[in-house]
């Protein structure tokens, strides 16, 4: 390959591209003859531009965050390709993954359930750069003492107990562990859902920051929309395992296209007592993904389906520049 | 007397008695909550709205964990002045409360249908097949499609959100006048959440049950309350209408709350004003003003004394704050 410059490479070609992917759990059926197959991520394509935060958004049980542990391989990927600069991470060998694990890591909701709580947190920090063999001992440990400060604590939480930080505290550590490798690319898997409201801005805040001064990369996943709009410049809307619309964040805010996006928009209560809204109100649950709908899997709570929408599966169209949805009536 | 709150707390203070000493998770908390009126409280966790909650049930174990102080009237007793038997028939019967998770409030080996007749039958002199037919009614009214079948189906066959109206069905089940929500919503998705706040809405207008609606999301409480409660640390700091308190809070706490929150509509190139530090825990209890170590505002004073909870001139929204004049811009 040859060598080009970040900003270049940005508008030529993705840092990574996500194509096809499909992630398909089998479930045990209620017949001992018939199998089923839940089809937890079905064909989802996307790119992740160099510097850019990209936001997942969908509810609980749409297969967002299979994607994100898809992506590294947390959990084998059954189809599809995940294109990092050109190299298509589901079809390295075990050893040669782990050289690309240090550019791609993961961050995710429970710093504290992923913590060893007998061990000190500065020897968790260090744990990936001993897994990939960098530095001595004593480099280790300074590169360590840095990393907490550069997310926002002090050195003396090197020695402290996963039990003795606050979840806010826990969620730095989750990040510096994350960074601690100098990866290009971080997957934050609902990385503030479980926060409150002012340790949660503290969290969006200096990721962020640290997204500007470290260059990164970021795939935000998580269900509060209020918060990935806030931080993301594109965004991906998921419903039932697939990505109905995607587009620059402005545009999908100005403008959803698709049925579900303008519910889920809808939907979210705002902080203003005077700008009460009407609700698009939407029949139902979540349909199992063990038995999605045929055709347009929204079309069982769509308040605009028709014929057709029961059927026919909807192609993702460009609606308008950079902006894409699955949608028969658009 | 139309004019008295279905529910009055005075000065109510929860002690409980921990390994470490004695901790104070609601220190003197004093609020009311109207007839047919919903009250949202907020707060981050650790600010002891649940615990206030709870504390109104006397949920929690007095024989050896907890002792109340204070007063808490209800339909013209004080609460904590009744015997376990009393209490008893409070519970479930003129107070109920439903939380969080629905699905470890529902016992998993007996039917949706049976737990709310066991409801039923515990208040009420009712037999079982009145009672039957009346759990099938309570279903229908939560919004629960096909209530007869799903009355024979057991906790597990049900979504989030359709176990959460279980939860308010058992809960209406004997037509109480207050409900107790502690974070209905939370664990729940965005469609469903804004599905479920609608119910309880409705039920309050329709039954003209009293709400207490206990939340961290000011969101919902915009949406659904008419009056908001904001506590820190165990205290009220800021009490009003939700209009009010909205538009111009008075406390730095409830103003910083409200800043913390991204918009729809906010600015997206902005940082997210934050509040620096995090609620500590209660055996670390500042002195004087317990929000001061926060506050951009707080100066000797505040380290000092606590303010008390006072309206200020001309203004209905009660606040626990030295600077609130300053704040409100009625003093320099």
């Amino acid at each position: 390959m040859s060598r080009v410059s970040p900003t270049k490479q940005a508008s030529a070609e993705p840092l990574l591209r996500v194509n096809g992917l499909k992630k398909y759990y089998a479930a045990s059926g209620r017949s001992a003859f018939r199998r089923s197959v839940v089809k937890a991520v079905d064909g989802v394509s996307f790119d992740l531009r160099e510097g850019e935060t990209y936001g997942l958004v969908g509810e609980s049980g749409c297969g967002k965050s299979t994607l994100g542990k898809s992506l590294l391989r947390l959990t084998e990927p059954t189809e599809g390709e995940a294109l990092y600069r050109g190299v298509d991470l589901f079809k390295q060998s075990r050893k040669s993954l782990q050289a690309y694990r240090r550019e791609l890591q993961i961050v995710f909701q429970d710093p504290f359930s992923s913590l060893n709580p007998r061990q000190i947190v500065g020897r968790a920090l260090e744990e990936p750069l001993v897994i990939h063999g960098i530095g001595s001992p004593k480099e280790r440990t300074d590169r360590a003492m840095e990393m907490l400060i550069t997310v926002g604590l002090r050195m003396e939480h090197y020695y402290r107990l996963p039990h003795e930080l606050s979840g806010g505290q826990r969620q730095r550590i989750g990040l510096a562990r994350a960074l601690i490798l100098n990866p290009r690319i971080v997957i934050c898997d609902e990385p503030v859902s479980a926060l409150d409201v002012i340790i949660q801005s503290q969290i969006v805040n200096l990721m962020r920051k640290l997204q500007a001064e470290l260059k990164l990369t970021y795939l935000f996943i998580a269900h509060d929309i209020a918060v990935v709009r806030h931080i993301s410049d594109r965004i991906g809307i998921m419903y039932l395992g697939k990505l109905v619309e995607e587009a620059p964040t402005d545009k999908l805010f100005a403008n959803p296209r698709h049925p579900y996006t303008q519910v889920l928009l809808s939907a979210v209560p705002v902080p203003d007592p005077s700008g009460r809204r009407e609700r698009i109100a939407l029949e139902g649950d979540l349909p199992s993904p063990l038995d999605p709908p045929s055709g347009c899997a929204f079309h069982t709570r769509c308040p605009f389906a028709t014929e057709r929408c029961r059927t026919e599966t909807p192609i993702r169209r460009e609606v308008d520049e950079g902006h894409f949805a699955a949608c028969h009536l658009i | 007397m139309s004019a008295e709150p279905i529910l009055q707390i005075n000065e109510l203070k929860t002690h409980f008695h921990t390994e470490r000493g004695r901790v104070t998770p609601v220190d003197g908390v004093s609020l009311e909550v109207g007839r047919g009126e919903i009250v949202g409280i907020v707060g981050e966790s650790g600010c002891g709205k649940s615990a206030t909650a709870q504390s109104v049930l006397r949920l929690f174990d007095e024989k050896r964990l907890a002792s109340y102080e204070g007063e808490i009237r209800f339909g013209g007793r004080d609460l904590l002045g009744l015997t376990p038997k009393q209490m008893r028939g409070v519970r479930g019967n003129e107070i109920s409360m439903i939380f969080q998770d629905p699905l470890s409030s529902l016992n998993p080996v007996y039917t949706i249908g049976g737990q709310i007749v066991e409801t039923l039958r515990l208040h009420r002199p009712i037999g079982r097949k009145e009672a039957a037919a009346k759990a099938i009614e309570l279903l229908r009214l939560t919004g629960i499609p096909a209530p007869e079948r799903r009355a024979r189906e057991y906790p597990h066959q049900l979504s989030g959100g359709m176990r959460q109206r279980v939860m308010i069905a058992i809960a209406l089940a004997c037509e109480p006048r207050l409900l107790i929500a502690d974070e209905p919503t939370t664990a729940l998705d965005v469609t469903i959440q804004a599905q479920i706040l609608e119910l309880i809405q409705d039920l309050n207008r329709r039954l003209g049950m009293s709400v207490m609606l206990i939340t961290h999301d000011l969101g919902v409480v915009a949406e659904t309350c008419s009056r908001v409660v904001v506590m820190y640390l165990g205290q009220v700091v800021e009490s009003g209408d939700v209009r009010d308190v909205f538009k111009a809070p008075l406390h730095p706490y409830t103003i910083g709350l409200m800043k913390a929150v991204p918009r729809l509509d906010g600015d997206r190139k902005q940082e997210l004003p934050d509040v620096p530090g995090s609620v500590p825990p209660l055996h670390q209890i500042p002195q004087g003003c317990r929000f001061a170590p926060r506050c951009a505002f707080a100066d000797d004073k505040c380290r000092s004394a606590m303010p008390e909870l006072a309206a200020l001139p001309g203004s209905d929204t009660r606040v626990r704050c030295w600077h609130a004049g300053r704040i409100a811009g009625t003093e320099d």
